[in-house]
């Protein structure tokens, strides 16, 4: 079961159940725009999640570092319009793990599907192309991804240390 | 994220500290080509004070080592903490830059 659904001050979100939710559960998520200067807002908000729960430093780091991977990829190719879209984020502690839900309507984008970079590879053939994607794969222990209507919904699991 | 810089002898010497993230890595492409444009060709950073690297920082050092290495000039990386080093390490960076565990040590391999 849920040990505690984080609970900021933030706009309550996710009115209906979410996959792989018991249903009538609901939680309380943060609403970005689509733009990089949102970044800080999600990393702040973990911290203090981090704080309440007693995560470690390393599996804040983790997170925090997926998270900007992965909203830093929507935000800058994710959209083929001009408009300002919403980017929804849930996260969910539990005694093992953190789960991570990330929401969006641009472009269908699948990184379990981004093709491994070679990092052994010298300095003149290195390109950073893909390079975001491995360190989250790397550095969570879960990665699932599913398109739903016009919507990516990425969901990621990070164990936590000694929890 | 914060710079700091000194000249020492024929290298210039650089350190990072904070955060190198999608936000603050446009600021250190800019002061590291420069640096590189303005004729340094021995380029030291330290990043003992760094603790956060995102694959946008990445790509920073990425970008001055191969514009370095076009002049036959060198980058050095010393002084990695985790969870930086671990970074470097799953990037495959470790291998591809000079890394060095402390400013003393890089000093004593010039």
């Amino acid at each position: 079961m849920l040990r505690e659904l984080c609970s900021l001050t933030m706009s309550r979100l996710w009115h209906g159940s979410m996959p792989g939710q018991p249903q009538g559960e609901q939680g309380v998520g943060i609403r970005l725009k689509n733009r990089l200067s949102e970044l800080e807002k999600v990393s702040q908000h973990l911290y203090e999640l981090g704080a309440r729960h007693r995560l470690s430093p390393k599996t804040l780091h983790d997170l925090n570092l997926a998270l900007e991977e992965i909203l830093t990829n929507i935000i800058s190719y994710g959209y083929t319009d001009e408009r300002e879209h919403d980017i929804l984020i849930r996260f969910r502690v539990e005694p093992q793990a953190v789960t991570v839900e990330v929401e969006d309507d641009g472009q269908a984008f699948n990184p379990l599907e981004v093709a491994i970079p070679d990092v052994t590879r010298s300095l003149e053939e290195r390109t950073v192309g893909g390079l975001g994607i491995h360190l989250v794969r790397k550095l969570m222990d879960g990665l699932g991804y599913t398109r739903q209507e016009n919507k990516n919904l990425l969901i990621m699991t990070k164990k936590t240390e000694g929890g | 994220m914060e710079m700091h810089e000194e000249k020492k002898g024929d290298v210039r010497l650089l350190g990072l500290s904070g955060k190198l993230d999608a936000t603050s890595s446009k600021a250190f492409e800019e002061r590291i080509l420069a640096v590189i444009d303005a004729g340094e060709r021995q380029l030291v950073v330290d990043l003992s004070q760094l603790d956060y690297v995102s694959s946008a920082g990445l790509r920073v050092f990425l970008l001055a080592a191969k514009r370095l290495q076009s002049t036959h000039g060198k980058l050095v990386l010393c002084a990695l903490q985790e969870p930086v080093r671990e970074v470097f390490d799953i990037a495959g960076f470790l291998s591809v830059f000079s890394v060095y565990g402390s400013y003393d040590e890089v000093v004593k391999s010039l």
